[in-house]
């Protein structure tokens, strides 16, 4: 198990590392001069000091070196559009607020998924069962923005329950979170569904039942635990999927978040500004679906002894 | 003793026995026609009535993106100042939009380029993904470690990080946008593909094949690809939507199709400025959106039973 992890946080890093270079190169190659989304006409010398400032004067090689350098010391560097304004002072004030949202849709769609899973599938092919695959069919049809909007429109518009956009209260995260969670809430409960199905029809429950094992503890200790395994695999995808989603969602909901200040970054077009978020947000991703790889690893037994799936 | 009782039993020999009511000869005769397995899928497919449904759904769609921009009688760049955010009316099937464009043209416009980019997006990734593949499968062993491990590095890249970086190098537009897409988008087919020819290569069948003689262009042409295809035909459905989800999510971010050409996801993402006042606006594109979705969903799910013997009930 320790091999396996050594091995996979071994590739993690040179992922990283093929990433940031990347993402580095490409960001220089990308035609038109950073400062053209600034004031048009400045003096040649006002020119020669901005790029002296930021290094861009330097060939290549050396910027790359540089930024290297700095990124070891997690220096990321300063926003061309907002001169003074660090990067990662910048991912950490707006972090925090994706990480809640994040958190709690992960939570949320994982909790709600899942018991609608168990829910249909023991109810399977009476009414809840068709409501829940119902909802579920919506959910993967259904695109996130859309969602979203339909939320804000109902809950804001029609029946004022909710603030509509902003951040501050609990009240703000709720209609952002169903939105970014619906998607993979219509995930897990047709993957818990399935996984329920097949755990009923194996030979240990009808072993159980034999046995005399009581309903409640039957569900909950034979079905509930082993359908809920592999639920695990499809977690990694769907965190990333929520991460993702969090951009378009943050935009909607006018929410401070880490996404909504990329997509702007993207659209000033603040090269250092993508750079440095681009590299954070793949640190996190890749961290993420790590770390839910080796959770899947630690729960069951029969990954732990081949080492490798 | 025992001479003495098969004496007492009667003498049975094979000219005292008849046939009665039926007869051996065409016993072994074939009676129904023969089908292949195009044909039998097809018939399976056919009495799946949501799969069926669906499919029948989705080519209305295919249709209307094709020629339901030209029936409104509209054009989907014209302005006109004067029928600015009309709701649908009978003119204006599907209302205009801030700019008095008529959204019914628009809307299947969009379309075109929605579908198109499905289409695409899915043909690409599968060809790329079926060559790696098959090639990784194929050989096994070193080559496929390796090509193997290409993958997962490639798999592990935020997909949106790789779309924003190829669109801010080549600049918006279809092609920048597919290319953006497809540029990891085949890994998951690629590892399909690699699965199941990994798992046919060692069936008895393909042994046997190899023992009776045959080449290796017959053995993968006939054994491995087409056990293979229906697996990726299947994939293909379900890829199909993947792609016309992420050009949706890319133009609602401002990465996707520039104007005056439109898409399902620009068309939404237009709307959402104009949404507590002009919700129609948003419910057409979003609805196109779902009912594709939906169809190719159904379909994939319908063209999985049909397409798989092993799941034969």
């Amino acid at each position: 198990m320790l091999r396996y992890i050594l091995k996979r946080v071994g590739i993690m890093f040179l992922t990283l590392f093929i990433i940031i270079t990347m993402t580095f190169f490409i960001i220089r190659a990308v035609p038109g001069d950073p400062l053209s989304s600034m004031a048009r006409n400045l003096p040649e010398q006002v020119k020669i000091n901005f790029y002296a400032k930021y290094g861009l004067d330097q060939p290549l090689f050396v910027q790359y070196l540089k930024f290297m350098k700095n990124l070891f010391m997690l220096d990321l560097g300063e926003s061309l559009v907002y001169p003074g304004r660090s990067v990662a002072e910048n991912i950490k004030r707006f972090s925090p607020v994706s990480a809640r949202l994040g958190i709690q849709a992960v939570i949320f769609g994982f909790t709600t998924g899942v018991s609608f899973g168990i829910l249909a599938a023991f109810k399977r092919n009476k009414w809840p069962d068709y409501v829940v695959m119902f909802l579920a069919i919506l959910g993967v049809s259904i695109p996130g923005f859309v969602t979203a909007s339909l939320l804000q429109y109902y809950f804001t518009v029609k029946i004022p329950l909710l603030p509509t956009t902003g951040w501050g209260t609990t009240g703000h995260t709720i209609l952002p979170t169903i939105a970014l969670a619906f998607g993979s809430v219509a995930a897990y409960a047709r993957y818990m569904r399935a996984n329920v199905l097949d755990v009923l029809h194996q030979d240990y429950i009808l072993t159980a039942r034999a046995k005399g094992v009581p309903r409640f503890s039957l569900i909950w200790r034979h079905v509930i635990r082993n359908a809920i395994l592999p639920v695990i695999t499809i977690l990694g995808p769907q965190i990333a999927g929520i991460f993702i989603g969090s951009f378009v969602i943050e935009k909607i909901f006018s929410i401070p978040g880490f996404g909504f200040n990329y997509v702007s970054a993207i659209q000033n077009r603040d090269f250092s500004m993508i750079l440095g978020q681009t590299i954070f947000f793949a640190a996190l991703y890749i961290t993420a679906l790590l770390v839910v790889d080796i959770l899947y690893g630690l729960v069951d037994p029969r990954i732990r002894i081949s080492g490798k799936r | 003793m025992k001479s003495n009782e098969t004496d007492k039993t009667v003498q049975l020999t094979p000219d005292m026995f008849v046939i009665e009511g039926c007869s051996t000869i065409g016993a072994e005769e074939i009676n129904r026609p023969e089908i292949t397995y195009w044909e039998d899928a097809w018939r399976r497919l056919k009495k799946n009535r949501v799969a069926f449904g669906a499919l029948l759904l989705l080519i209305f769609l295919l249709v209307m993106t094709a020629t339901g921009e030209y029936m409104g009688g509209y054009s989907h760049e014209v302005t006109d100042s004067a029928i600015r955010n009309m709701w649908p009316d009978k003119t204006h099937w599907f209302g205009t939009d801030e700019l008095g464009r008529d959204l019914f043209s628009r809307v299947w416009r969009g379309g075109r380029v929605s579908m198109l980019m499905g289409l695409l997006g899915a043909t690409i990734s599968t060809f790329i993904g079926c060559i790696y593949g098959g090639v990784a499968g194929y050989y096994g062993g070193r080559t496929d470690n390796i090509m193997m491990r290409i993958i997962e590095i490639l798999t592990t890249i935020p997909y949106l990080m790789v779309v924003i970086l190829i669109s801010l190098y080549f600049g918006k537009g279809i092609f920048p946008l597919i290319l953006a897409m497809t540029a990891t988008g085949w890994c998951g087919m690629a590892r399909l593909v690699r699965g199941q020819i990994l798992q046919v290569k060692e069936q008895e069948y393909v042994t046997a094949a190899i023992a009776l003689g045959a080449g290796p262009w017959r053995i993968i042409t006939r054994h491995l690809l087409t056990n293979t295809l229906s697996i990726i035909i299947v994939s293909i459905t379900f890829d199909i939507p993947r792609f016309i989800f992420a050009e949706a999510f890319l133009s609602y971010i401002g990465l996707g199709v520039q104007a005056p050409d439109t898409s399902w996801g620009a068309l939404a993402s237009a709307s959402q400025q104009n949404l507590m006042f002009y919700p129609y606006q948003l419910f057409f594109p979003a609805l196109m959106i779902a009912l594709t979705m939906l169809s190719f969903t159904l379909l994939g799910d319908g063209l999985r039973d049909a397409l798989d013997p092993k799941l034969r009930q």
